[in-house]
């Protein structure tokens, strides 16, 4: 499969990125087409604690995006209770297939650090984040307390 | 100039051109920052009866070929009749006499790209220094695509990719009658018609001052080729063949079925414009989308 050169690199790649936010990759290197990674966000209220992401390669990657499935819960206006996300970058109308698995991390994590209300999936979080930070931050910091993972050393 | 028109992002209508809608729908109502959560259950069910269609029209287009073998025209021409398409029919017919056979192309939006790079395969495959010419032209795409501060390795995975496909035609280590059949390989040819649309969106960025003009709602030319032509699956349009024709420095003429298609109001155009002999490679369009079709002998 001509598409597993270019996984394997990226792959590579993203665990010596140096960015501690998203370099904790684990991939079962017989399947490449699936990667779990600890997010580790720095910033209020998610830095209390660590998440768990699955990336989901499609067979005809890189002409088809991947997927990102939250598998540890999160309280934020873009991520439903499924744990899927609302992220531009991988829409199948925007892809672009030059597009490597690093930038979409950091979009990711722009995302989580600033939610973008105006397209949620939680319209009541999302409210709740333009309306009264203070409450949100609130809510967010005790759910990603008692929801999300131990933060690695 | 007449190349790119006041048609220029229209995009054409055909199946894989579907995605574009959904996308224009997310750009809407940015003043809404806290929308009614009933219409956002609306919107998933419109959004999953979208997914539903889109996956539908997918499974559609994979039962044909990405690309047929040389058939002949009359088939183009039996396709219309008194009832579903007189005015197709007449023009139809009148192609007939001056072309013999049509490979029909997949319409999942690659179409035009696909046409242009069976139409280029099949001139390198018969004629060796236009190889070498094209070669040389492809070579050259690597470092004008960096230097426009396309993404630095995937990018040069794909030009790396198709450059080495090139070069395995011209040594023969491809059995000259395995390349065309080859491109019916859906991920090889995914990996071609991206270095295709990669150049083509490269050229058009190298010219911006000259095209940027030519987009409507005051898009930027970046934004653009961003949206339009370097997203997989997108319908050309006029500013995607220029750039193509351009990055690839070969001409190719589009035959018409409709006039009010054309850019001149003529029966076809060759891009780039007044060529002055007949370009080799002719495409046929028909209301949103591209098939290959060849001279009579």
């Amino acid at each position: 499969m001509a598409g597993s050169r270019r996984l394997q690199k990226e792959l590579g790649d993203l665990k010596s990125c140096g960015v501690r936010a998203y370099e904790n990759v684990e991939c079962d290197e017989t399947n490449l087409l699936n990667w779990s990674i600890l997010l580790v966000p720095d910033k209020e209220p998610y830095n209390k604690g660590a998440f768990r992401v699955n990336i989901k390669f499609p067979v005809d990657y890189p002409f088809k995006p991947p997927q990102i499935i939250f598998a540890t819960k999160i309280y934020h206006p873009n991520i439903d209770e499924e744990g899927k996300v609302c992220l531009p970058i991988i829409a199948p109308e925007n892809w672009k297939p030059a597009t490597r698995t690093e930038q979409v991390m950091m979009a990711l994590m722009s995302l989580i650090n600033e939610p973008e209300p105006s397209h949620p999936t939680r319209a009541e979080i999302a409210e709740e984040w333009v309306k009264d930070r203070k409450k949100f931050n609130k809510v967010a910091e005790e759910y990603t307390k008692k929801h999300a993972e131990k933060r690695p050393e | 100039m007449g190349v790119v028109d006041g048609q220029s992002s229209q995009n054409v209508s055909e199946p894989g051109a579907q995605a574009d809608a959904s996308a224009d729908k997310k750009e809407e109502s940015p003043a809404a920052v806290v929308p009614d959560s009933s219409t956002d259950d609306f919107k998933d069910d419109e959004n999953q009866l979208q997914d539903q269609q889109l996956d539908q029209i997918e499974q559609e287009q994979k039962q044909l070929p990405l690309v047929s073998d040389k058939i002949p025209f009359d088939v183009i021409v039996m396709e219309y009749d008194s009832t579903n398409g007189p005015e197709f029919r007449k023009k139809a017919e009148e192609l007939a006499v001056v072309y013999s056979d049509v490979r029909q192309i997949r319409g999942d939006g690659n179409c035009f790209y696909r046409a242009v790079l069976v139409g280029v395969t099949e001139l390198i495959l018969k004629d060796h220094e236009e190889a070498r010419r094209f070669l040389t032209v492809c070579e050259g795409w690597v470092d004008r695509l960096l230097k426009l501060g396309f993404p630095d390795w995937t990018t040069t995975d794909f030009c790396d990719y198709f450059v080495s496909w090139v070069k395995s035609i011209i040594n023969k280590e491809l059995k000259p009658d395995q390349v065309i059949p080859g491109l019916n390989e859906d991920h090889h040819c995914n990996y071609l018609i991206i270095f295709l649309r990669l150049i083509s969106s490269g050229y058009l960025k190298e010219h911006t001052e000259e095209y940027e003009p030519f987009i409507d709602n005051g898009q930027s030319l970046s934004d653009y080729c961003c949206s339009e032509i370097e997203a997989m699956w997108k319908d050309v349009d006029h500013l995607g063949i220029t750039g193509l024709v351009s990055a690839l420095e070969r001409p190719i003429r589009v035959e018409y079925m409709d006039r009010s298609a054309a850019p001149n109001g003529g029966w076809h155009y060759d891009f780039p414009p007044e060529q002055a002999e007949a370009p080799k490679i002719v495409l046929l369009y028909r209301p949103g989308h591209y098939d290959l079709i060849y001279r009579k002998d």
